[in-house]
């Protein structure tokens, strides 16, 4: 054990008057470097606004909330999980609002799965994909909660990504920019419907490869075709952001900029028919 | 007690990947922050420990990434353990040798994930994602130093450092 009278002054946090205080002088010494890691390992979670059911994502998940609340003070947790759904209501307000002016063969053929009324269950974002390349989502939601794989998840009407496995009350989202995720898609060009499939290219971008196109594509939603028998129709995927013109074989490339961005998501909807 | 500072040191840094992913940040620029814990175990450490350092915080990034779990970890050891091994035959304790050495192995362990996800999914993803790769690597090259100097400074993997391990045996 070190002898306190050869220790540092900086640590004699309490003066060495009893054997508490040598005992706490010589701990401090022994372990300032693990303390000062535990500190800023436990900071964050300091203000943290509840316990989450998950081990790892819990953890993780409590961090943006917690890190809101130390800089902006108590609250600050409640604001962030108020903004959160309000973004979440905002974009649904802003899908119903597109899905009510858009494009006429869409409403006539894609009303009867929304009005079949899918149960929707909200879930929180718990934690996000660690790799640069990659795109997928932790959610607080799993077969306890009636998650399977291979449900949309979205967020308002606009899809985000799909569950591709569940545990008991949290579940891992591929996000539709992820570089394996390849989905059946379709966009309208003058009154007429183009098809093809959307792939992720990484780094948030999504691109789409027209094969089924009478038309040039400018621009335009891009819409779940749900004839590849995993999504239902028209879920809103992105919106054509640069298109070129119809090569050799017929196929057009369009990048798509995803409708949401999954950076700012807190909470999504995950769709599990009844 | 030299086990825990690792440990926490560790958490922390997966702390830090999770909060700020860096296909989610503004830009997409961060630099591979568990890539740092692994490299500067492969600057301090012997092969061995190296290795299994390195093993650890790429599995670590696997628990929370959708790409295949081992892949990383395995790219991240024998990251770690390569550098052990030649680090004697350069400068390893100047800053520039640092930052050069952090920037090559980041490439080469980024450029080899792009490479499985080419090969293995139907998007092609390696030259779209390239040159972000590049500029992420330059950034763990510009803070591995930092990190390495800190560790010096504050003697975090004091007990692993393989002159001491020497001394001992």
């Amino acid at each position: 054990m070190p002898d306190p009278a050869r220790l540092p002054k900086s640590i004699f946090l309490v003066r060495t008057g009893g054997w508490l205080g040598r005992f706490l002088a010589v701990f401090l010494a022994r372990h300032r470097t693990e303390l000062l890691l535990l500190v800023a390992l436990v900071l964050p979670f300091a203000a943290g606004s509840g316990a989450d059911p998950h081990v790892a994502g819990g953890l993780i998940g409590l961090v943006p909330t917690a890190s809101a609340a130390v800089l902006a003070g108590d609250d600050a947790g409640g604001w962030k999980e108020m903004s959160d759904r309000l973004l979440l209501e905002n974009a649904d307000l802003r899908s119903r609002l597109l899905a009510l002016g858009g494009p006429a063969g869409l409403k006539a053929r894609d009303t009867a799965w929304w009005e079949d009324n899918p149960i929707r269950i909200e879930a929180r974002v718990i934690a996000r994909d660690a790799s640069p390349f990659r795109g997928s989502l932790l959610v607080s939601a799993g077969s306890r909660e009636g998650v399977r794989p291979g449900a949309p998840v979205v967020v308002g009407q606009a899809l985000l990504g799909i569950v591709t496995s569940v545990g008991a009350r949290s579940s891992s989202v591929r996000l539709v920019s992820d570089p394996g995720q390849r989905i059946w898609a379709m966009v309208f060009e003058g009154g007429v419907e183009s098809q093809g499939y959307v792939e992720g290219m990484g780094s948030g971008a999504i691109g789409m490869h027209l094969i089924s196109t009478e038309a040039a594509v400018v621009e335009g939603p891009v819409f779940s075709a749900g004839e590849d028998g995993v999504l239902p129709r028209g879920l809103l995927i992105g919106r054509v952001s640069r298109a070129e013109d119809l090569d050799r074989n017929g196929v057009a490339e369009v990048e798509v900029g995803p409708e949401v961005d999954p950076a700012r998501v807190g909470f999504v909807n995950i769709l599990v028919s009844q | 007690m030299r086990f825990v500072r690792v440990i926490l040191l560790l958490l922390l840094f997966t702390l830090v990947t999770v909060r700020f992913p860096p296909g989610l940040v503004e830009r997409g620029l961060t630099p591979l922050w568990l890539f740092l814990p692994a490299l500067l175990f492969g600057f301090v450490s012997p092969p061995g420990t190296a290795a299994l350092f390195g093993w650890s915080c790429g599995a670590l990034f696997g628990v929370f990434s959708i790409e295949p779990f081992g892949v990383t970890a395995f790219l991240y050891a024998v990251a770690a353990w390569f550098i052990a091994h030649v680090r004697g035959s350069f400068f390893s304790d100047h800053p520039v040798t640092q930052g050069l050495t952090a920037f090559v192995f980041s490439l080469l362990v980024g450029s080899f994930e792009l490479l499985r996800i080419e090969i293995s999914s139907p998007a092609l993803a390696f030259w779209p994602n390239f040159s972000r790769l590049l500029l992420m690597a330059v950034l763990t090259g510009a803070v591995f130093p930092v990190l390495w100097s800190a560790e010096r400074r504050a003697g975090l993997l004091a007990g692993f450092r393989e002159v001491e391990s020497r001394v001992r045996a």
